[in-house]
């Protein structure tokens, strides 16, 4: 059956009479979900089920089933933030830290430097001069 | 009796010029050798008391650009590695601690900070 414009106007009036039953403005009960993923959930189950779950303090599931993997290793209790361990506790030193022997360079700041040229270079001071090669440049001999 | 209060910065040992609310830079001297300030990702910074004023600014404005990649989740670590995501489009790159050579220009979080600083 083909749907004239008028028939599709009509149609869309019903469902928006249903839809909005009581103006913008006015209270209104929630209703039943529409759309893409309407079904009923259970709160109290989705709790009692999060609570039945044995997992590790680092690994802490959400609710929707899939798993949140912590990398700090944020344990404890996480609806309590009394009992839970705080991130500066879990790793205390940081990484990011300007270190001068590394900017400035080790040759400046450290006291353990050791200047391998310089070093080098002492075990060739009493080195006996090399003997001269003979010089085959030119054809001399001949 | 009258007597004096300290100012809360004396007793706490937090470094009043560099500090904002919410990034307390402190006043350490039990870093690492040659550490001059550290970023941490509670919103801390822990500078070296043997710096100069003047050192001391040009280490926070350092540590600041760390604690911002923070913020944004671009960087983050843990007690025993280092997780890097430069934007949305490159890929995340975990570094062991202990394999890596901490602090080292070479590394783009630590170049970002150096050219932003």
């Amino acid at each position: 059956m083909a749907i004239t414009y008028r028939g599709q106007a009509s149609r869309l009036n019903k469902i928006e009479s249903k839809q909005n039953a009581s103006g913008f403005q006015e209270k209104s009960d929630p209703g039943p979900r529409q759309g893409v993923g309407g079904e009923e959930v259970s709160l109290k189950q989705a709790k009692a089920s999060f609570q039945e779950r044995l997992s590790s303090p680092g690994k802490k599931k959400n609710f929707y089933g899939g798993e949140a993997y912590f990398q700090d290793g944020y344990g404890g209790d996480l609806a309590s933030p009394t009992k839970m361990n705080p991130i500066t506790q879990k790793s205390k030193s940081s990484p990011f830290k300007i270190n001068e022997t590394l900017v400035a360079g080790a040759a400046v700041t450290g006291k353990k430097f050791v200047d391998a040229g310089a070093e080098v270079g002492k075990a060739f001071k009493n080195l006996k001069p090399e003997p001269k090669a003979a010089d085959l440049t030119d054809n001399k001999n001949n | 009796m009258a007597f004096k209060l300290k100012p809360h910065s004396e007793v706490f040992g937090i470094h009043e010029k560099t500090s904002q609310f919410g990034t307390p830079v402190i006043l350490k001297d039990d870093l690492e050798e040659g550490v001059e300030a550290e970023a941490n990702r509670d919103g801390t910074i822990f500078v070296s008391s043997k710096l100069s004023d003047k050192k001391i600014e040009k280490a926070v404005a350092h540590e600041k650009v760390h604690l911002d990649q923070l913020a944004t989740g671009r960087l983050q670590y843990t007690e025993d590695s280092v997780t890097w995501k430069r934007d949305t489009k490159s890929p995340m790159k975990v570094y062991k601690r202990s394999e890596m050579n901490e602090g080292h220009p070479d590394f783009e979080w630590e170049d970002e900070a150096y050219k932003q600083s």
